[in-house]
């Protein structure tokens, strides 16, 4: 119970609120057909969920024998006294516990359905000359078998993420999904750019985790240069950049740091690497793996990087692994939560 | 003794050689056939007469026992009950709100030969070279520094069987380890324990080789792969009765050289003779029924399908052929012949009358076995299914012991089997439960109170991750 805690509170700051949709960059030509932070107004009914034990993970704790009524798609009120109106659908939780809705913040629902099979699976670019700009959101498909399944283990919204380590440093934008409805569904997109360094970036880019982050900081710096001068690129007057026009659009928006930039990175010399990479270029940076961040978690904490973590892994499956524990993993998901509690 | 191969001959003649031939069991055996290439040297850990008392024991034959004691004696389980008295100078452990098992059982394992951390030079559990391998052994593969052997005993787990991967239609000898930390895969290995052979059904095989555009690359490849060899198996065989026959005879001057030995065609002769265990890779149900055909046909006996996700669909066909099937939790999906996996899989298939297991195959899930039966018997529930907590812990203990043919000796807490047994801060199938003491033959080879009982693979010695700090959680208990 202590690990799922924390990675609910890590969530929360991972995936936070959407309070940022009404500065998101116009992402042009490549904007998805799907539309940013949809809220689904819910069914039409009003239902009170009575007499359990609420973790609100917010500031009033865990309430005991708690109401939470819900309203228009929305946490309508939630605590010991809530008055319930007439008509609202009663669930009686007595002896039981209730918890937000679990996030899971890299999935691929809906695109990739059976691994092995290789029409099924569209988590990505591969082969083709895209890295930022591929945007999972374009290739979801929300009748997917494995939401349904996912649904009834409490899985309610999760960020769709595309697959790192194929072919690119940069493999692409995620979209967040609502995993109740196919109409709809998606929550925000992009919702996030995710690149890998370490082993798996060292391997898209000759083999060194050093020219990993040269090909990313050169993605970085392309896509400044283009965002600056996006008149003189149209007339030829810029140098050769070493992405696409739309992989250049596409990072725009994690340069005005309104998109995190997700890096896959484990090893503590990995992680401060990518620290050191969001500090020049003002990037919002989210770790994903950081097996070793228990040992950097005073850095992490300092700069505001949320860490996901996979709590179950505990040995040294890779040599950039070599620091993986159970418990001291917790380390930094607790520099997280009290973080989060205190500067936002 | 006999030889491995006589025994395959006399088996072997009884059930598919025409009427007219007959073995002799009493021939001496020859003496280029050892009965092991690399004998077990375990040695049990120094133990002390231990009670342990007051606990709630699930006993692994599906019963429980509240406020219960066990007696470990001499390596062995001397005494179960409610009341046991304690001997004589005897250490005596107060379990009370505590929960006694047996050790727990993993069928299926690749510590030691896909060890962390996973590098091309660790990576040594396939023999992708041909897809009929029956000559080589996982033990020779086995890193005893792997550190996963010390986090799956910190799980509970007291004997695994390591095995070859499924790249190939016959994968090679599994091992049966004793789960102790050792120098030598020989200090690990169950003394006496049968082999077991690893084969694997479907789309690996064909995977692997077909897009080498090599045989098989299909699944009808596939069978034809199995039959081949054990039918090249049964020609090897008359071959050597003939030459013993000629021993017999006219003496072992006359009858010159014996044939050459074939490590491949002689481990498949002592499948065919049933000293040798099959653990089959088999997700589909019409396939485990093929491959059922197949060991008919050729007078061997699968004793466990692995995976089996679609076992719920056949526990007639292996309750029938007293056949196992080691399963996950809740793995299905990410290939097609894992497509129909279902949660009430290990449930469904237990109610059907087979032997149903849970196993890891992964070096993670192996120390966590019990909150995967947790898992599993939770869905049972949902499903309909009336399943006791006892019964499901058979799941991990006994059934997998039956699997590997070690029910008689390990896998209850009965008097006079191994004494193996792990003491949990609470109901081993609650998520919250955690191992306090592993016992291994009687010996504490686990202790999450005590880090000198916490062992450390050599690999992470001189490391910045202080070993014995890193997983030490003294005395917290559940939370």
């Amino acid at each position: 119970m202590k690990y799922l805690v924390m990675i609910l509170a890590m969530l929360c700051v991972a995936c936070s609120p959407a309070d940022r949709s009404a500065d998101r960059a116009d992402a042009g030509a490549t904007r998805s057909a799907a539309s940013a932070d949809n809220h689904v107004a819910g069914d039409g009914k009003v239902y009170a969920i009575t007499g359990g034990t609420v973790y609100t993970l917010g500031a009033a704790g865990k309430i005991e024998h708690g109401t939470v009524l819900l309203k228009d798609g929305r946490i309508a009120a939630v605590g010991a006294n809530v008055d319930i109106p007439a008509g609202a659908e009663r669930i009686d939780a007595s002896g039981k516990i209730v918890t937000p809705g679990i996030f899971d913040p890299e999935s691929q629902f809906g695109i990739v359905e059976v691994g092995a099979v290789k029409e099924t699976r569209d988590a990505s670019a591969g082969d083709s000359r895209f890295s930022a700009a591929f945007d999972v959101a374009d290739a979801i498909n929300p009748r997917s078998v494995l939401i349904p399944v996912n649904r009834i283990a409490g899985v309610t919204r999760a960020m769709v993420s595309p697959t790192d380590g194929d072919k690119h440093i940069i493999a692409g934008r995620g979209a967040i999904i609502d995993l109740g409805s196919t109409e709809g569904f998606i929550h925000r997109d992009p919702a996030a750019m995710f690149a890998a360094l370490g082993e798996t970036g060292a391997e898209q880019a000759g083999g060194s985790r050093a020219s990993a982050l040269l090909a990313l900081r050169e993605a970085l710096q392309d896509a400044k240069d283009y965002a600056d001068n996006t008149r003189a690129y149209a007339s030829n007057q810029r140098r050769k950049y070493a992405l696409t026009r739309l992989d250049l659009e596409a990072l725009g928006p994690v340069l005005l740091g309104k998109e995190p930039l997700v890096v896959h990175v484990e090893r503590a010399s990995d992680i401060e690497a990518a620290l050191r990479l969001a500090a020049d270029f003002n990037l919002r940076l989210i770790v994903s793996g950081g097996a070793e961040a228990w040992m950097v978690a005073d850095k992490l904490a300092a700069a505001h990087v949320p860490v996901l973590l996979n709590p179950l892994e505990d040995l040294p499956a890779h040599f950039e692994t070599l620091g993986s524990t159970l418990e001291k993993r917790c380390a930094p998901a607790e520099s997280r939560r009290d973080d989060r509690l205190r500067h936002r | 003794m006999k030889s491995s191969h006589l025994r395959a001959v006399t088996l072997a003649v009884l059930l598919v050689v025409s009427a007219g031939a007959v073995a002799n069991a009493a021939a001496p055996p020859p003496a280029e056939f050892p009965p092991d290439a690399f004998p077990s040297t375990y040695q049990a850990l120094p133990a002390q007469t231990t009670l342990i008392q007051h606990a709630t024991i699930y006993t692994g034959t599906g019963e429980r026992i509240d406020d219960g004691s066990v007696l470990l004696r001499d390596g062995k389980i001397a005494a179960v009950g409610k009341q046991v008295e304690a001997p004589a100078g005897a250490v005596v452990i107060d379990a009370k709100g505590k929960y006694v098992t047996p050790g727990l059982i993993d069928v299926h394992s690749h510590l030691g030969v896909y060890p962390s951390p996973a590098v091309e030079a660790t990576a040594n559990g396939n023999e992708m070279t041909n897809p009929t391998t029956p000559q080589v052994m996982a033990e020779n593969s086995v890193w005893p520094q792997d550190p996963g052997f010390n986090t799956a005993r910190a799980g509970g787990v007291t004997t695994l069987e390591i095995l070859p991967g499924s790249g190939n239609l016959i994968g090679g000898r599994g091992v049966v380890l004793k789960n102790v930390p050792a120098t030598t895969v020989q200090a690990m290995k169950f003394p006496d324990a049968p082999y077991g052979l690893k084969m694997a059904c479907g789309e690996n095989p064909m995977r692997v080789y077909g897009s080498r555009h090599q045989f098989p690359s299909t699944l009808m490849g596939d069978v034809a792969g199995y039959r081949q060899a054990f039918a090249d198996a049964q020609a090897y065989d008359r071959e050597w009765k003939a030459w013993e026959a000629k021993v017999k005879a006219k003496g072992a001057a006359e009858a010159g050289p014996p044939p050459k030995r074939d490590l491949g065609k002689e481990t498949l002769a002592e499948v065919l003779d049933g000293r040798i265990r099959v653990q089959m890779h088999c997700y589909r149900a019409d396939e485990m029924a093929a491959l059922l055909d197949v060991a008919h046909e050729f007078g061997f006996k699968i004793a466990a399908f692995h995976h089996a996700v679609e076992a719920y669909k056949i526990p007639h066909l292996l309750a029938k052929t007293d056949t196992c099937a080691a399963m996950w939790a809740d793995w299905w999906g990410f290939k097609m012949e894992a497509w129909d996996g279902i949660r009430a899989n290990i449930a469904m298939t237990d109610a059907g009358g087979a032997c149903a297991m849970i196993h890891s195959d992964d070096e993670n899930g192996i120390q966590r076995l019990n909150q995967e039966v947790g898992k599993a018997l939770a869905a049972g529930r949902r499903a309909g299914l009336d399943i006791s907590e006892a019964h499901a812990v058979m799941w991990m203990t006994l059934n997998p012991a039956k699997a590997l043919g070690l029910d008689n000796r390990i896998g209850s807490l009965e008097p006079g089997k191994d004494a193996d047994v792990v003491i949990w801060s609470a109901d081993p199938l609650s998520v919250y439960a955690r191992t306090e003491k592993v016992f291994l033959d009687g010996a504490v080879v686990f202790d999450r109170a005590d880090p000198e009982r916490q062992s450390t693979s050599d690999f992470m010695l001189g490391s910045f991750v202080d070993p014995h700090a890193a997983d030490v959680d003294a005395g917290e208990g559940a939370r």
